[in-house]
């Protein structure tokens, strides 16, 4: 069975892409529009091997995301790859200690993201 | 009025990056683009009908605004794929070019000492565009052309007495650049 990634982000335009790439390599994609709806759609889709998050959006962001997303432990240890247009390195500091497990620096490369995530997939197995 | 001498200097350093950001941001969607430097017209007016996407950003001493302004044509071969241009997208793609666009100047900006945050972008279309200058401050618009015509970014800036950028440091891994991936 394919691994089912969640891909969260307020731009439709990025969760297609990201989407497109990830479905052409075999994943199972699901979507979110900010970390309200992420959340949502994690409790709704146990067994999420992966989370592809923006980090600026409205209502939650990607930060307070990965907060929620550690506080609960239902969620066990999703690893979580951050997809954004930020670089500042507090901001990347921040995201690694709330347990992201990359960063990538929008726009991305489709390649790039997609061998992140078969990597990060297959270390979670 | 025309800035002071220092103004302009100091913008100079945001309207070169907003260039240069730009000269790279496209390529990256396979979107071959060329900046039109003599280039004084100011987005179409009269009855084209076209789409801006306004993104302010604010650090210590320093704030503004980027402006993103395209016809629908334009727009829609920035997709990489082939959907039916609703409003809904239309919104949606201009505001994630011009949340990249400037993402990158801010990074790029970082490097030069300045910390900006971001707004999130607001969309507006129609004919006969005016915006005016920032008081006290500078802004100019720049002219880029693609096969499917011209689009166009400003970028405003206003400074606070005594800010200013640090010199142009030697390449650094310390700030992430576009593109980049980390495992952490």
């Amino acid at each position: 069975m394919s691994a089912k990634i969640l891909v969260v982000d307020d731009s439709m335009m990025v969760r297609q892409q990201v989407g497109r790439a990830l479905t052409a390599a075999g994943f199972s994609v699901i979507d979110a529009v900010d970390g309200v709806d992420a959340l949502q759609k994690l409790a709704a889709n146990q067994g999420t091997q992966l989370v592809v998050c923006d980090v600026n959006m409205p209502r939650m962001n990607g930060i307070e995301f990965l907060e929620n997303l550690r506080k609960d432990p239902s969620f066990g240890r999703v690893p979580v790859v951050m997809l954004t247009t930020e670089g500042q390195p507090e901001l990347i500091q921040q995201a690694k200690e709330l347990g992201a497990k990359g960063w990538i620096v929008k726009p991305f490369k489709p390649a790039l993201l997609v061998a992140a995530v078969t990597k990060l997939t297959a270390a979670a197995a | 009025m025309e800035p002071s001498t220092e103004i302009a200097e100091l913008f100079a350093v945001v309207d070169d990056t907003l260039v240069s950001a730009a000269l790279e941001l496209f390529p990256a969607y396979e979107i071959e683009v060329a900046h039109l430097a003599d280039e004084i017209e100011v987005p179409p007016s009269g009855a084209t009908h076209i789409y801006a996407a306004v993104i302010g950003y604010a650090g210590e001493c320093v704030r503004g605004a980027l402006v993103l302004m395209a016809p629908m044509d334009v727009i829609r071969s920035w997709r990489p794929d082939e959907v039916d241009m609703t409003e809904a997208i239309l919104d949606d793609t201009i505001g994630e070019f011009s949340n990249m666009l400037l993402g990158s100047v801010k990074n790029r900006l970082l490097a030069r000492g300045a910390v900006l945050l971001l707004a999130t972008p607001t969309i507006a279309s129609g004919i006969n565009f005016c915006l005016p200058a920032p008081s006290g401050g500078a802004c100019r618009w720049q002219c880029f052309e693609t096969v499917k015509g011209r689009f166009y970014a400003r970028v405003d800036a206003s400074f606070d007495a005594g800010f200013t950028f640090q010199p142009e440091p030697p390449a650094t891994d310390d700030v992430a650049a576009d593109g980049d991936m980390m495992f952490l």
